[in-house]
């Protein structure tokens, strides 16, 4: 278990540091939905000037993690409980409404390309780029210039097994394989983490499986830390080494489980099944 | 032809009804002939269409050949044909061409240049946009040849009233579709630009053109559409020879030359068969939509 080791070493090494990738810090979010003639519209901040008093709905509260270099992290809640609240925030995309996220000590304003982002949604993947063109719109984006955009391409379709598929447009590929373009088109620009919304959620069982075989040999090739939120217990104890357990609505962490088990894992060994019916038993109350 | 714009118009030589029919016929059959030596080249789709408006023009033909028709009623298609190859040959033909074909140009580019933003801008706030919509609804269903006399008074007789008349007619059509298209702009596509790095332009640029490209296209293709519909009422503002189809067709209808305006009708749907499949041409420039 070369690729483990590694891993201890490199984790050593960023707590010797003292820095985390990630830091959440005592993380509140709340919305507030405003019912007016049968219609509910929901916003991020009290209106001003409305009479009409909102109903305040707790997505987060308190909710305070360290994640390190290279971790693989799993958000795992029933759905609804602000798991993927809380991933939008690290994305930069909403804020939170107390509390601070940071990244590399700095304070996360918006979204960057540092934390990038896979989403569940098939059309995410543009149907209008070939699986080449998808790929490259980071870098692209980022102002890399041809000759080094070309070379990170061509290695990130070898990295997500799509070679031959380079020409070929979204409407022409299977779901399992769009969401492999999804986590290529993220990873291509080496960013310091991939945040990971749902992505297989959609997808059969078989497929699923195996893209989450996928992930973890993705994630052994690169040195990235990935946030993944699901509500499938045995994909986040597949795949995490921590998984972070939310309760129900106000999200709050419940628990944070360390599955000790080195990758490949076997789903049906004794101890994977121990830790499965642990977090599942978490998950129940 | 009594009345007619053109005195000499009568001096011209009209094809017999025979030679009509040859020249149709041998229409048909030089593509049919061409297609048998080149596979390929020409469509099986286009040889049936062609077929059709041949077989249709000399059943029309033989029943003004007949006499089953009043001539000045329905002039046969032979004649309407002669007239037009004669008004080309003394020069008449030409400036309503290039006329009519710059008015229609100009009004279709400035309403894109104009429906395309404010469409996008329009679904990019809506908070602006839907009080709006009453009013927008209301200039819609307006035909644009009510604004005429109005347009006379802004603008003046001539190009610029002409071309206020199109411009209306084509706004709406790509303005709606232009909103519509906008619409099918899922957030994870704009999220998707923003997490690699990208701006707001980028996001013009990277999702909600190419999104709404398609839908900018219907909307530019019905919009020169109705721009040809209101092409006649359009060309009543103008003032010299050399104004238009459209005016054409308005001044022959008045003394009664209705060869001319026949003339004048199959020439509008030439060109705007043609104008059609050069939009149409476009749609495939955006690809990798099922």
């Amino acid at each position: 278990m070369k690729s483990s080791i590694e891993k201890d070493v490199r984790q050593f090494k960023t707590s010797q540091n003292g820095r985390h990738v990630i830091e959440i810090e005592n993380v509140s979010k709340s919305f507030f939905a405003y019912t007016n003639h049968g219609e509910t519209v929901i916003t991020e901040k009290k209106r001003l000037f409305s009479r009409k008093k909102p109903c305040e709905l707790v997505a987060l509260k308190d909710v305070t993690l360290n994640i390190d270099h290279g971790e693989f992290i799993a958000f795992l809640g029933p759905s609804g409980c602000g798991k993927s609240t809380m991933l939008r925030i690290l994305a930069g995309f909403e804020s939170p409404s107390e509390g601070a996220v940071r990244c590399k000590g700095a304070c996360i304003s918006g979204p960057h390309p540092q934390r990038a982002m896979v989403f569940q949604s098939e059309r995410a993947v543009f149907p209008w780029l070939t699986v080449e063109g998808n790929i490259s719109l980071g870098p692209r984006l980022q102002g890399m210039d041809v000759e080094e955009r070309k070379e990170k391409v061509a290695k990130t379709i070898e990295l997500i097994q799509l070679d031959g598929f380079e020409k070929a447009y979204p409407k022409t590929l299977s779901g399992g394989m769009l969401q492999r373009v999804a986590v290529g088109r993220a990873v291509v620009s080496q960013p310091e983490v991939l945040l990971m919304d749902e992505p297989f959620g959609a997808l059969d069982a078989q497929t699923r499986n195996s893209l989450q075989d996928h992930i973890v040999r993705i994630w052994q090739s690169i040195e990235q830390t990935i946030v993944f939120v699901t509500h499938d217990i045995e994909e986040a104890a597949y795949l995490a080494n921590r998984v972070v357990v939310f309760t129900r609505r106000p999200g709050q962490i419940r628990d944070i489980i360390t599955i000790g088990l080195p990758h490949p894992r076997a789903r049906t060994s004794a101890e994977f099944i121990e830790y499965r019916n642990r977090l599942a038993a978490l998950i129940r109350h | 032809m009594h009345g007619s714009y053109f005195p000499e118009l009568e001096k011209g030589d009209i094809l017999s009804s025979p030679s009509f029919i040859l020249i149709v016929l041998s229409i048909i059959a030089i593509p049919a002939v061409f297609r048998w030596l080149f596979p390929g080249l020409i469509s099986t789709r286009s040889l049936k269409g062609l077929s059709v408006a041949g077989g249709i023009l000399i059943l029309w033909e033989i029943i003004s050949a007949l006499g089953l028709v009043n001539p000045v009623l329905l002039p046969p298609p032979g004649r309407v044909f002669s007239n037009i190859v004669y008004m080309w040959a003394i020069g008449f033909l030409q400036p309503q061409i290039v006329s009519t074909l710059f008015r229609l140009t100009y009004a279709f580019i400035l309403a894109l240049l104009s429906a395309v933003p404010l469409g996008i801008l329009a679904s990019y706030s809506p908070k602006y946009f839907s009080p709006l919509e009453p009013l927008v609804n209301a200039a819609r269903v307006i035909p644009a040849p009510a604004w005429l006399s109005l347009s006379i008074l802004w603008f003046g007789m001539g190009h610029a009233s002409a071309i206020f008349i199109i411009w209306l007619a084509c706004f709406f059509p790509i303005f709606l579709n232009t909103v519509a298209g906008v619409s099918k702009v899922e957030p994870a596509q704009v999220e998707t630009v923003l997490t690699f790095g990208g701006n707001k332009f980028d996001v013009l640029v990277e999702v909600i053109l190419p999104v709404s490209y398609h839908h900018i296209v219907t909307g530019a293709r019905i919009g020169l559409g109705i721009g040809w519909i209101t092409l006649v009422t359009a060309e009543l503002v103008s003032v010299d020879i050399g104004s238009g189809l459209g005016w054409m067709i308005n001044d022959s209808r008045i003394l009664l030359d209705t060869t001319t305006v026949l003339s004048g009708i199959i020439l509008i749907g030439i060109f705007g068969t043609i104008t059609d499949t050069v939009l149409k041409r476009f749609e495939g420039l955006v690809q990798g939509w099922s």
